[in-house]
């Protein structure tokens, strides 16, 4: 359809989100931001394809899923570095307390397989329904469910080993945290 | 297991909800205005093929 104006404004009150999906896949908000820019010129670009009335935030999240993809192959390629610019990034964020938090949080969202993380976030942070992710994801809406769920029991694992002690020596948390080498 | 999905559920959406709140910066309402001219604009990208 055309670029109207209400659907330049609904592309526009998309980016929050979007930057928020960015970061979460990414880590990084330089590169972040640089994604969402590419994400919106190829939307502008692409406008004529965008069916109306259809879901235009899944639409963007499927372009800038699609972009993210083929940049993280390229960039597996050139830096092979799987901890070390990340934990650089992280201490060039200000060290406040609610940081601190959220960068524990992240290190351990980024040890997911990338399959489980996109999931995850797009199901447990922006909020589409299973159906949608699949469409985003380009996969099995029984495949979203169960990354989802293993995205879940691996963070548990990495996040809480030590606070699973208060709730004592809990058989299913050992086999949760048994369970999440493989 | 109900307890620690429900706090990985929160800590995502505050970590999400973070980014959210901080709107939209200057540099992509610029981005679309500049585009927002139909017709003048040749397609950005590789979408011409």
């Amino acid at each position: 359809m055309p670029l109207t104006d209400s659907l330049r404004d609904d592309i526009l009150a998309s980016v929050p989100s979007l930057r928020a999906f960015a970061i979460s896949l990414s880590g990084n908000g330089d590169r972040a931001d640089d994604l969402v820019q590419e994400t919106l010129l190829r939307a502008l670009a692409n406008i004529d394809s965008f069916q109306p009335g259809s879901n235009l935030p899944a639409w963007l999240f499927t372009i800038l899923r699609n972009l993210f993809r083929s940049d993280y192959r390229k960039r597996r390629r050139e830096v092979e570095d799987a901890d070390g610019s990340y934990a650089k990034t992280l201490k060039t964020q200000p060290a406040q307390s609610a940081h601190l938090e959220f960068e524990e949080f992240r290190v351990a969202l980024d040890k997911l397989p990338q399959d489980q993380r996109e999931a995850l976030i797009l199901v447990g942070a922006s909020g589409f329904s299973y159906e949608d992710a699949a469409a985003i994801c380009g996969c099995a809406v029984g495949t979203i469910k169960s990354r989802v769920n293993r995205a879940r029991s691996k963070l548990s694992a990495l996040l809480y080993v030590d606070g699973a002690e208060d709730f004592g020596p809990d058989e299913t948390v050992r086999a949760v945290i048994g369970g999440s080498g493989g | 297991m109900p307890r620690f999905q429900s706090r990985i559920g929160h800590q995502l959406r505050a970590m999400y909800d973070d980014v959210v709140r901080q709107g939209v910066p200057d540099r992509f309402v610029e981005l679309i205005r500049k585009l927002d001219v139909p017709a003048a604009n040749p397609p950005i990208g590789e979408c011409g093929r």
